[in-house]
């Protein structure tokens, strides 16, 4: 009895480990694996932590008036910054990718955009144009770039607010951002600040065709 | 004589039964090369399954109480013109943000990799910046609001790929990719299927395409469900 029921444990365990994936992992997944969810269980423990304290600011304001205004502009404010609506600074670094051999494509400016968001940015422009959760970057008749449908040129400019040093990296590492450009016959080269100015988007986003 | 019977059966299907749940370990730690499952890998493991536990359980906490906080919002702002006008444009921007569920028109793409066979190369299959250039094009055609596999595109959502493995907003993606656009079913379906557009060149690379237009308004665009903060930004004055 013992035994079977034993067995029917271990039988259950091995069918979490295989839907979960991890059953197939080796050693050195299993370690970048557990390392990612243990960033991400941070990450939320601490938005968990955020949200879990204006829950009890405005329950503290709920019969105050004007204390309901101040969280609601609070939060109005954060919400505006999160989407590109304010000029905003902080510690990051300026990238510069220009023509050389060859002419830069939209699809180095993404490649470059893709690698600095894994990197963590948390705001960035190209030519001063802020990148929002809408934009893009095109070649029109394989002549010139535009960025969200405005035209842009070389030298393409890329301020980046964030971790440095993560920034660094994304640039530096082997097959990186500096390998990818000048190995297709493109320049790119970047300082470090103490304070980086991003500006704000200036147009309109809407989301007409969904409610 | 009775008992001694019912015992050897009983010998005889542990025997089995271990031999058989043996194989099945077997089986899938091997995954058809021989390999030494060591004590670390297995400590690992129920590590990283304990870690996934903390993470489902702290996930849903996190959407509880939003989903506590946005009703206390709108609770606070009954109380003047002036909350719930402020209420009201938050409610908005959060939209805007991707904070939220979009339902509407617009188009649902649907990607295989192409069948393998001996011919078969990288380019017959969907790598993490083919995804970035759909994504690129979707928001060039008009796209207002874009979800790979229900992961929600916002501004700092990277695509990448570490191994085999996709991921979006650092949440794993496979295979089929769902990629949903809110905005113009015709306006996008014309501008992703125009010749030398990027699904064409997936196409002649027999990556196996579907296109579905949504004209009822029924399409869901899930919220984004990871976090934000900042760490280095601020507002500049």
């Amino acid at each position: 009895m013992l035994l079977t029921g034993a067995m029917f444990v271990q039988f259950n365990t091995v069918q979490v480990i295989e839907e979960s994936g991890v059953g197939a992992m080796r050693e050195s997944e299993l370690r970048s694996e557990y390392s990612e969810l243990k960033a991400k269980s941070d990450e939320i423990q601490t938005s968990l932590n955020e949200v879990q304290q204006s829950i009890s600011e405005y329950q503290n304001q709920l019969t105050d008036n004007q204390g309901s205004i101040s969280l609601l502009r609070e939060d109005y404010n954060k919400a505006n910054c999160d989407l590109g609506y304010t000029d905003v600074k902080g510690p990051g670094i300026i990238i510069t990718i220009s023509d050389k051999d060859e002419l830069v494509e939209y699809y180095d400016l993404l490649f470059a955009l893709n690698e600095l968001k894994y990197a963590g940015a948390e705001a960035i422009s190209i030519n001063d144009r802020r990148v929002v959760n809408t934009t893009f970057i095109a070649n029109i008749q394989d002549r010139y770039l535009v960025m969200d449908g405005q035209r842009i040129t070389s030298p393409y400019t890329i301020k980046v607010i964030g971790d440095t040093k993560y920034l660094e990296s994304v640039i530096n590492i082997k097959g990186g951002l500096k390998d990818e450009m000048e190995n297709n016959g493109k320049s790119i080269s970047y300082v470090v600040e103490d304070e980086v100015y991003i500006g704000k988007y200036t147009e309109l986003i809407e989301i007409n065709y969904g409610e | 004589m009775k008992r001694e019977i019912i015992v050897g059966i009983l010998c005889f299907l542990i025997a089995a039964s271990i031999c058989v749940q043996y194989r099945s370990v077997h089986n899938y730690t091997t995954n058809g090369q021989a390999s030494v499952q060591s004590m670390s890998e297995n400590k690992l493991r129920d590590r990283v399954l304990k870690e996934q536990e903390n993470y489902n359980k702290l996930y849903a906490q996190l959407q509880d109480a939003q989903a506590q906080l946005e009703q206390l919002r709108k609770n606070s702002a009954t109380n003047s013109d002036e909350a719930q006008q402020l209420e009201k444009q938050l409610s908005e921007l959060n939209r805007l943000l991707g904070y939220t569920d979009v339902k509407g028109k617009g188009l649902i793409i649907t990607l295989k990799d192409a069948d393998a066979n001996e011919n078969s190369s990288s380019d017959n299959i969907i790598h993490d910046l083919d995804l970035l250039d759909i994504v690129n094009e979707l928001f060039n055609a008009g796209a207002e609001a874009v979800s790979i596999n229900d992961q929600r595109i916002i501004s700092t959502s990277a695509i990448n790929c570490s191994g085999n493995v996709v991921r979006i907003n650092g949440q794993k993606v496979s295979v089929p990719f769902v990629i949903k656009a809110i905005g113009s079913p015709e306006g996008i379906y014309g501008t992703m299927t125009r010749p030398r557009g990027y699904l064409d060149l997936m196409r002649s690379a027999d990556i196996k395409i579907e296109i579905q237009k949504k004209e009822n308004d029924d399409l869901v665009v899930p919220k984004y469900t990871g976090t934000r903060q900042y760490e280095y930004l601020q507002v500049a004055e």
